[in-house]
């Protein structure tokens, strides 16, 4: 029976456990497997594949040994190297109170509270305090997990949880709700008493592959791991039977029967995620007026043409369609999930793209639902209005190229778009989206210098430091919030820590605004000079010679960056055609910078 | 399962928990002799053969093992009848 327990998403491969990407990303492996994998990782490994170290702790009331080389194999699923700290069993109040214990010493970037059903009366303000104590002298994200309800004598730990959630989401703090796998696999699966009793251990050792793989899935969250675009195949994967044997009305899908309920289903999780912010294609081998027919004459499906940023429907290889989406979207790879109930293809596209994340689809479509809900890919870690609202930015996006091919002079195009460009501050309702901007951005990214919510909260409370963060509003619609520039005031400067916008507006002259603003600033505040930094990451290259472009000189160069400066009395202003809003905002922004 | 079939099937998995694929196992094996035997991978190995062979052990049997004998021992009063 297809069971949450096996990691039903990832496919049963060969024999071959040897240590590639790959493997990794792709194959359900064991315990011993997991740990035989986490032991061959080598530094050269980690710098080939371009694998980001995450510096992780583990405080526990139970025994969390067994984890370590699992969680280890698991984090490279997520391209993550976890470099892992184990507390004492059963000693977490030490370790986070005493500030000299090793978890306060060592520079951690997570840590895990994992206490279970045992861990006594007053939890939740004991778990507080050794949030506070882990924070005393830094920001560290911390991932508490839910309580899983004993098998006997013991309430459901619903109020424990609920007030758990509740006060966890404004913190930076993350749960990782275990007691829901737990109420997944049922009680009696997730316990062993045999096993605790001999060797402490929480949960059945059983479970270990899939528990490693949820932690993973919470460190890369809080590290901005997430996927942006869905690209699907249709025949057998919203709907059932070949659209170009059978024609449009007679594909299965909608209420009558239970493979075509079963495919509705799944359009509406499509939809779903949509609405979560998802980006969803199609890339199907088909003629693309077969493909479409469905759409145009069945009623009964869900999902409707203009839910789609994208349809290919040709016979090319799926996975120079999937390249083509990526690049009209300006998405890397990366970014893309591509669903096929078909191995071949899935194999076709994880063999020519080993960067696209391939779900393995079960031959029922009644579970495929349960599959992508569960598999890790489809986890929102963080969920902003902007998110809700992508689909119809890319569609506005596109409308604007079609304008855009109206107009033979690029800048008679921008005028004639009413761009309107506003500044703000951080706050507390717009901080979700500026960190989500600082780790999801790669291409006008000046530095790619990531930083979790807890660092950035650190970060902009620091003295003299400061943030301002953008939207730009067209004829087409908002654009919603497209910037971030983090400012560090120095003596006689401003350095720029980061200066992001999203590729929606890169190519508009949003930056010569926005560099023109920081000058009027900088004036006003009697500072004399700009210092930016580039530093060189993944796609950014488009910036590489930004600085040079808006007017700074080089300075100097290290193996890792190259260093600009531009005196604030010799600035030209930099051509656009973006009216900048609020024109007191000026005076306003230097208040606060204050 | 006789008697070698349960060693040869134990063998494979003393190997693979151990990451030795030289270990040869007799009865008078303890985790003394060999160097991964520690306990965390006494809890992994306990474990494996339990899923191997689709069986369970009690706390109690678990402590009384002592050395590869007490194990094969066990097994035989299993009555396993294949690996899984």
């Amino acid at each position: 029976m297809l069971s949450i327990e096996n990691l039903p998403w990832l496919e049963r491969l060969s024999d071959d456990i040897s240590l590639k990407p790959e493997i990794i990303k792709n194959a359900y492996l064991n315990e011993r497997q997991l740990t035989r994998i986490a032991k061959q990782v080598t530094p050269e490994f980690i710098s080939t594949h371009n694998i980001q170290t995450v510096q992780v702790g583990m405080v526990s009331n139970y025994n969390v040994d067994l984890l370590k080389y699992p969680l280890i194999a698991s984090g490279l699923r997520y391209k993550k190297f976890l470099d892992i700290t184990i507390g004492q069993f059963n000693n977490a109040a030490q370790e986070a109170l005493n500030p000299d214990s090793e978890f306060n010493r060592k520079s951690l970037d997570v840590i895990f509270i994992l206490l279970d059903h045992r861990v006594g009366d007053n939890a939740f303000e004991f778990i507080q305090g050794l949030i506070d104590g882990f924070n005393q002298n830094r920001s560290v994200t911390c991932i508490i997990q839910t309580i899983v309800p004993a098998l006997y004598l013991s309430p459901m730990q619903d109020d424990f949880n609920k007030k758990l959630s509740n006060w966890i989401s404004n913190t930076p703090h993350r749960v990782l709700d275990l007691a829901r796998l737990a109420f997944t696999l049922g009680l009696q699966k997730w316990h062993h008493p045999t096993q605790y009793y001999w060797a402490k251990l929480g949960f059945s050792q059983s479970l270990v592959p899939l528990v490693a793989d949820q932690m993973a899935r919470a460190i890369a969250g809080v590290k901005g791991y997430q996927k942006k675009c869905i690209v699907i195949d249709l025949d057998n994967t919203i709907w059932g039977g070949v659209v170009g044997d059978v024609g449009a009305k007679d594909v299965i899908v909608g209420q009558g029967t239970a493979q075509g309920e079963a495919f509705v289903e799944f359009q509406k999780v499509l939809l779903f995620l949509k609405q979560k912010g998802f980006l969803l294609a199609i890339c199907s081998k088909n003629d693309e007026e077969n493909a479409k027919a469905p759409f145009i004459h069945r009623s009964d499906m869900v999902l409707k043409l203009n839910d789609f940023v994208a349809f290919k429907a040709n016979w090319l290889p799926k996975s120079h369609n999937i390249k083509n989406i990526a690049n009209e979207l300006s998405l890397g790879l990366d970014s893309m999930i591509f669903i096929d109930d078909n191995i071949a293809e899935r194999e076709e596209v994880r063999f020519a793209l080993h960067e696209v994340a391939v779900p393995a689809m079960p031959a029922d479509p009644a579970y495929y639902p349960f599959i992508l809900l569960n598999s890790g890919l489809v986890d929102t870690h963080q969920q902003t209005k902007e998110d809700e609202n992508r689909t119809e930015r890319y569609q506005d996006n596109a409308k604007r190229e079609a304008y855009r091919q109206q107009f033979a002079d690029l800048r008679t195009f921008y005028a004639s778009l009413n761009m309107k460009l506003n500044i703000f501050t951080v706050t507390d309702q717009n901080k979700t989206r500026i960190v989500q901007l600082i780790n999801k951005t790669n291409q006008f990214n000046l530095t790619q210098k990531r930083m979790t919510e807890a660092e950035f909260d650190l970060w902009i409370n620091a003295d003299n430091h400061f943030a301002m963060c953008f939207d730009l509003i067209d004829k087409f619609g908002n654009n919603g919030i497209i910037g971030v520039l983090l400012i560090k005031k120095q003596a006689n400067s401003y350095y720029i820590e980061n200066f992001i916008l999203s590729c929606r507006v890169i190519g508009r002259e949003v930056e010569h605004a926005i560099i023109n603003f920081l000058v009027a600033l900088a004036c006003l505040e009697n500072i004399p000079y700009l210092i930016g930094e580039y530093i060189p990451g993944t796609r950014n290259e488009i910036v590489e010679k930004s600085y040079q472009k808006w007017g700074f000189e080089f300075k100097a160069k290290t193996d890792k960056s190259t260093l600009w400066e531009l005196k604030v009395s010799d600035h030209i202003e930099l051509s656009h055609c973006i009216d900048v809003l609020q024109p007191g905002s000026v005076e306003v922004m230097a208040k606060d910078a204050v | 399962m006789n008697k070698n079939e349960i060693y040869d099937a134990l063998t494979e998995i003393f190997r693979d928990v151990f990451e030795d694929d030289s270990l040869v196992l007799t009865p008078e094996l303890t985790a003394a002799d060999v160097r991964a035997w520690d306990s965390l991978n006494h809890v992994r190995l306990i474990v494996s053969i339990e899923e191997a062979f689709s069986i369970t052990f009690s706390a109690l049997e678990i402590a009384e093992l002592k050395k590869v004998d007490n194990l094969v021992t066990l097994l035989l009063t299993k009555k396993i009848h294949s690996v899984a």
